[in-house]
């Protein structure tokens, strides 16, 4: 008789610090929050489970000889993630770089001229986040989302992950704020080249852009 | 021979608090009438599982305060009345007499270190001249009912009621950058201030 109990154990994760990493172009000479921001950050600790929602997408593939409901077979087309927090020993400014990033990116990168858009203010609208570049490279407005494991030495990484949806939602009041935010990662993955405008002379991203090898999620940690 | 009478001795308990306050150092409040009981509040969870019913079948450790009681007889009033106002919040200013508080939402830590200003936990000392085993507890305010004051011609017995709490700036407890919880987090010890 198989004894796998040794392989099983209850699952607890310790103390979930949730720490975020930003672009490149994150640093304390363009940020116009007080204080020391660097390009990895302790957003907050949380106040009970974060809970960790993949998304698996298939498609069926049918045929007239199985009939009009079962497939022949499924395609796979990918992942996506929702991580769903309570924050309750929060860095705001950390959050309001986190908020900005979601928004299409605090940093008026198209221009560059240094400087933060103020809080709360949006910038264009069609802006990708990832704007063709590589993950935590200046200019991609995508988050590295890790959920430390303390006890469990299991923690999470969630490569490019931005607030979406309704972001937070933040109680005010005399008591603490236990602020909500709701995350979504997705496998992002940055063009393979860049392409010279003969016109202007920038360089825009340009090239193939595979699924293969994509990362939504590891065990792994920011440093 | 291991065993003997555990008799604590005159219970003086002394009080400090951060340089804002009356007890910048360890000072007297005063002594207790009678026994002072210290009643750590343990708490645990249960890991319940389908196939064990109702019974838990494992037990998790989810750290502890600690409640302490005492009458005091001789007492320093102007003493008590600053643990009453720091437990109230710490109210400051002119106006701030005796029963005056602080604004509703009030951290008693602020996130400041032990007896920082703006910290308005109290370190709270009971010696033990006979047992030589002295009480502090670091982090301690007056718990609702703080005090019950009798008033007449004869002395007062003034009851306390203090709860000690596991205060942290950091609750994450990161040491050198190894997150630590509250591992090795001391809610008393045998010190004094």
């Amino acid at each position: 008789m198989p004894n796998n109990i040794p392989d099983r154990d209850w699952v607890i994760n310790g103390e979930t610090l949730v720490r975020v990493k930003f672009g490149a172009h994150i640093s304390p000479t363009v940020s116009n929050i007080s204080g020391s921001m660097t390009t990895l950050c302790e957003l907050g600790l949380a106040e009970d489970q974060i809970r960790i929602r993949p998304r698996f997408v298939h498609k069926d593939i049918n045929v007239d000889d199985y009939g009009p409901d079962i497939p022949a077979d499924v395609i796979a087309l990918m992942a996506d993630c929702t991580i769903s927090m309570n924050l309750v020993h929060t860095s705001i400014p950390t959050l309001d770089v986190c908020l900005g990033e979601a928004l299409g990116g605090q940093v008026e990168d198209s221009d560059n001229d240094g400087s933060l858009l103020p809080f709360g203010t949006l910038p264009g609208a069609g802006l990708t986040l990832g704007r063709g570049c590589q993950p935590l490279a200046s200019g991609c407005h995508y988050v590295s989302l890790s959920l430390l494991s303390p006890q469990l030495k299991l923690p999470w990484r969630f490569p490019t992950a931005y607030l979406y949806g309704t972001p937070m939602e933040w109680p005010l009041g005399t008591k603490y704020s236990s602020i909500s935010l709701n995350w979504r990662a997705i496998p992002y993955s940055a063009p393979t080249g860049s392409l010279v405008l003969s016109t202007s002379g920038v360089a825009v991203p340009f090239g193939e852009v595979y699924s293969s090898g994509s990362v939504l999620l590891d065990h792994g940690m920011d440093n | 021979m291991g065993r003997d009478f555990v008799i604590q001795g005159e219970s003086l308990v002394n009080v400090k608090a951060n340089p804002n306050t009356l007890m910048p150092s360890s000072t007297q409040l005063g002594l207790a009438y009678d026994a002072i009981r210290v009643r750590p509040i343990v708490h645990h969870e249960d890991c319940t599982v389908d196939a064990w019913g109702s019974a838990p079948a494992d037990v998790q450790w989810m750290l502890a305060e600690a409640h302490v009681t005492m009458n005091l007889t001789h007492v320093d009033p102007a003493i008590l009345q600053e643990c009453v106002r720091l437990s109230m919040g710490g109210a400051t200013g002119t106006t701030a007499g005796f029963g005056s508080f602080a604004r509703a939402g009030t951290r008693l830590g602020n996130n400041q270190p032990r007896f920082a200003v703006g910290n308005n936990y109290i370190g709270l000392n009971i010696t033990a001249p006979i047992d030589n085993l002295p009480w502090r507890f670091f982090f301690a305010y007056l718990m609702d009912p703080p005090f019950e004051w009798p008033l007449g011609t004869r002395r007062s017995i003034i009851s306390l009621n203090w709860r000690v709490v596991p205060f942290t700036q950091d609750p994450a407890g990161i040491v050198g950058g190894v997150i630590t919880g509250a591992t090795n987090y001391q809610l008393w010890d045998r010190g004094s201030d």
